[in-house]
């Protein structure tokens, strides 16, 4: 591809880039000892087994201050690239349904033990085989969630992060922050049970290093948001749907949701969403999400995550599932052999009695 | 020899937008303290949860108050001949009266110079040339661009590398330089809409000679944020990047690599501000009718979607090929511009880390 007589090809491109690959994140040399330990155990495990793989998809380091990015590995020199550490968030698992139907070969796809979840829900309703997918479950500290560090800072800003075990110094284009690391963490995290216990896996690699939280009730902020009227619960979404631009960034980066060229919400024939943008159009294409995953979210927050409104998606979610597991006693992603409770029936449902439904 | 400059005090700048926001739509970057995001927001936002910090870059760019998410652009109904139940008769309605926000000029504030560039890109697609759009038009005209020169200069922003400048005041009707308690005029238009703006509301300006320590204190600005903004990324060679991209179209195996992450979602085509690609869709209910456009994004799997069911870019890589070509190959041919101004709000909002440079770059 380079030529020679093209100016960009002269110069040394490390040097170039080293401009904007300034953001990469540095941290004390107590926890490169901890993070070295597990990523190169991660590396060692994944050489050992890169010859049965065709393709391994992992964390790599990125040009942004607090951000990882997936890593697709074809080539063994690349492993070397692997990072794993707390802010690698984003839930691989997305891409397990698609890479398995382009790809022939059996795919090694580096995971936390909540990320496993969403395998276990695929391979529970057959959306990929269990032979195609090798699971590399690593331990889990507890990962950072950027977004609620970028709501400090008014998104975008941040140059440069150093991490040690009391917080975060951030180095933004305009102000210099000290942030207790404890308040970062991801959503989940806080209450995490499986950190280093993952409910499946084809090898588990254990981390040293636990996470260090106060653990919170699972469904405690559900609980506490049904406590609102119905009319504040109305405006609450109107607000937050006000800002949805229907990129479909929720559905597309979701594991669970494989339709994304077959959806509903985009058909001409039948026509069965409105194109338009609008608050209302967006709280719809949401609810149709909310029923496809209704007993299949694994809660991975990713749909969160990615969104560019900042629309707190995960509330919706856990709604429902709270839901299915008080009527139905199930909890999405733990069980490969368990049938979810919405793709089968029963002819007597133990908690609902028809009676009840008539009173009500 | 002094120079006359034109300067605006902070605490006048308040005041003056409240008196033009009376006679004109006014736009401005708000803080959403609640949620953190920054965007383009009308002045009756202003309110608690609100601030205004001039200069900080929004996170979906300004295109959607010329060329909103959806739109409508006629009525229709339709009619049935008892005596021929077998026709349908379609009746046009006259586009419904233009309403009122259509028509009142627009003010703009604390534009980036890369978001003007977006503005000239759209102009350049909707409102000059052989094909025009009127409801943009109708929108654009008399409009004023107020744009901030750049102290601050993102992680993500790389004007300087495409081609812009950051304080280029060029697609600006007035460009000001934030010199921390008020701002400087650097540029003013000639325009009628300009010179009625400034004489309306005289009273907040003020006009006086150029300090020698100002002089210097501007040029150290523009000089600094320059500077910081090379570091981003080096220069393209406009005219040399749209025969690479000719010369790679067909490089599968590079396009593959650098997209294999792409989940094809639109959030970088919808932060971006120049992409304009839009959709056309009846809706009905009943026997009426509407016929709306709304944005529609190219590395969408209906996109190109075939009646037949054939799809030419069925998968990701061709999507995104066709994204990247876009902005540095067709656009270019046709306009001479590139089409990406370099503002790094899609780098910002990739939910899997695509950057935009990292793409380019595989290629050069």
């Amino acid at each position: 591809m380079a030529e020679g007589n093209n100016k960009f090809y002269q110069e040394d491109k490390k040097s170039e880039r080293k401009g904007y690959l300034r953001t990469q994140i540095k941290e004390n040399p107590e926890n490169i000892k901890q993070k070295s330990m597990i990523e190169s155990k991660l590396k060692e495990k994944i050489k050992e087994k890169f010859d049965t793989l065709e393709l391994v998809i992992a964390y790599s380091g990125s040009s942004k201050a607090l951000r990882v990015n997936p890593l697709f590995i074809e080539k063994e020199s690349d492993i070397d690239k692997i990072v794993f550490n707390s802010l690698c968030v984003n839930n691989l698992a997305a891409y397990a349904y698609f890479k398995s139907r382009e790809i022939n070969g059996k795919i090694g796809i580096v995971l936390k033990p909540c990320d496993a979840k969403s395998i276990v829900q695929l391979i529970s309703e057959q959306l990929i085989s269990r032979d195609k997918i090798f699971s590399i479950v690593a331990g889990c500290s507890g990962v950072i969630d950027y977004k609620k560090i970028f709501k400090f800072t008014g998104g975008l800003k941040v140059i440069s992060a150093d991490t040690d075990d009391t917080g975060i110094r951030l180095k933004t284009i305009d102000k210099d922050y000290k942030l207790n690391l404890n308040d970062f963490y991801a959503d989940k995290c806080y209450s995490c049970r499986i950190y280093d216990n993952p409910v499946y896996s084809d090898e588990f690699i254990e981390n040293d290093k636990k996470p260090n939280l106060e653990s919170v009730e699972e469904y405690a902020d559900i609980e506490e948001f049904e406590k609102l009227g119905l009319k504040e619960i109305e405006s609450f979404w109107k607000s937050e749907f006000s800002r949805c631009i229907r990129c479909y960034a929720c559905r597309n980066i979701c594991p669970l949701e494989v339709c994304r060229d077959r959806c509903i919400a985009q058909l001409e024939s039948p026509h069965w969403q409105s194109q338009k943008i609008n608050t209302d159009e967006g709280k719809f294409f949401q609810m149709i999400r909310v029923f496809h995953l209704a007993g299949r979210c694994t809660e991975c927050g990713e749909c969160e995550r990615v969104c560019p409104a900042n629309i707190p998606l995960v509330k919706l979610m856990k709604k429902v599932n709270r839901d299915i597991l008080k009527l139905f006693g199930y909890r999405p992603g733990y069980s490969i052999d368990e049938k979810p409770p919405l793709l089968t029936f029963k002819n007597i449902e133990e908690n609902i009695r028809e009676e009840n439904l008539v009173n009500e | 020899m002094n120079k006359l400059i034109t300067i605006l005090r902070k605490e006048n700048f308040m005041p003056l937008l409240e008196k033009a926001g009376k006679n004109y739509d006014v736009y401005l970057p708000l803080h959403d303290k609640k949620n953190g995001i920054v965007d383009f927001c009308e002045l009756s936002y202003m309110s608690e949860d609100y601030v205004l910090n001039p200069g900080e870059k929004t996170r979906k760019s300004p295109k959607f108050i010329f060329f909103p998410q959806t739109e409508k652009i006629f009525d229709f109904e339709y009619i049935k001949d008892l005596q021929k139940p077998d026709k349908v008769q379609i009746k046009l309605k006259e586009k419904t009266d233009s309403s009122e926000k259509d028509i009142k000029k627009k003010i703009i504030f604390g534009l980036k110079p890369c978001d003007t560039a977006g503005i000239k890109s759209l102009d350049l697609v909707f409102g000059e040339g052989d094909r025009k759009d009127p409801a943009y038009i109708q929108k654009r005209a008399g409009s004023i661009l107020i744009s901030i020169g750049c102290n601050l200069i993102y992680p993500d922003c790389f004007c300087m590398a495409v081609g812009g400048n950051t304080f280029n005041f060029e697609f600006s009707d007035i460009g000001l330089a934030d010199l921390g308690d008020y701002f400087v005029i650097l540029k003013k238009s000639e325009n009628n809409e300009v010179a009625e703006f400034l004489k309306e509301n005289w009273n907040f300006f003020e006009e006086r000679n150029l300090s020698i320590s100002e002089e210097t204190k501007i040029k150290q600005l523009i000089s600094n944020s320059e500077e910081k903004c090379r570091l981003n990324w080096k220069e393209i060679d406009a005219d040399k990047i749209n025969i690479i991209m000719d010369k790679n179209f067909n490089d599968k195996k590079t396009w593959k690599e650098v997209t294999n992450k792409c989940i094809s979602c639109a959030a970088c085509t919808y932060v971006c501000p120049t992409c304009v690609c839009f959709s056309i869709g009846d809706e009905l209910r009943d026997m009426d009718g509407e016929r709306y456009k709304c944005w529609d994004f190219c590395t969408n799997y209906y996109y190109t979607l075939e009646a037949s069911g054939h799809n030419p870019r069925s998968e990701i890589y061709q999507r995104y090929r066709n994204k990247i070509n876009c902005k540095y190959n067709y656009f270019y041919k046709r306009n001479k511009i590139l089409y990406c101004v370099g503002c790094g709000r899609c780098i910002d909002v990739c939910p899997v880390g695509i950057d935009i440079r990292e793409v380019v770059e595989a290629f050069l």
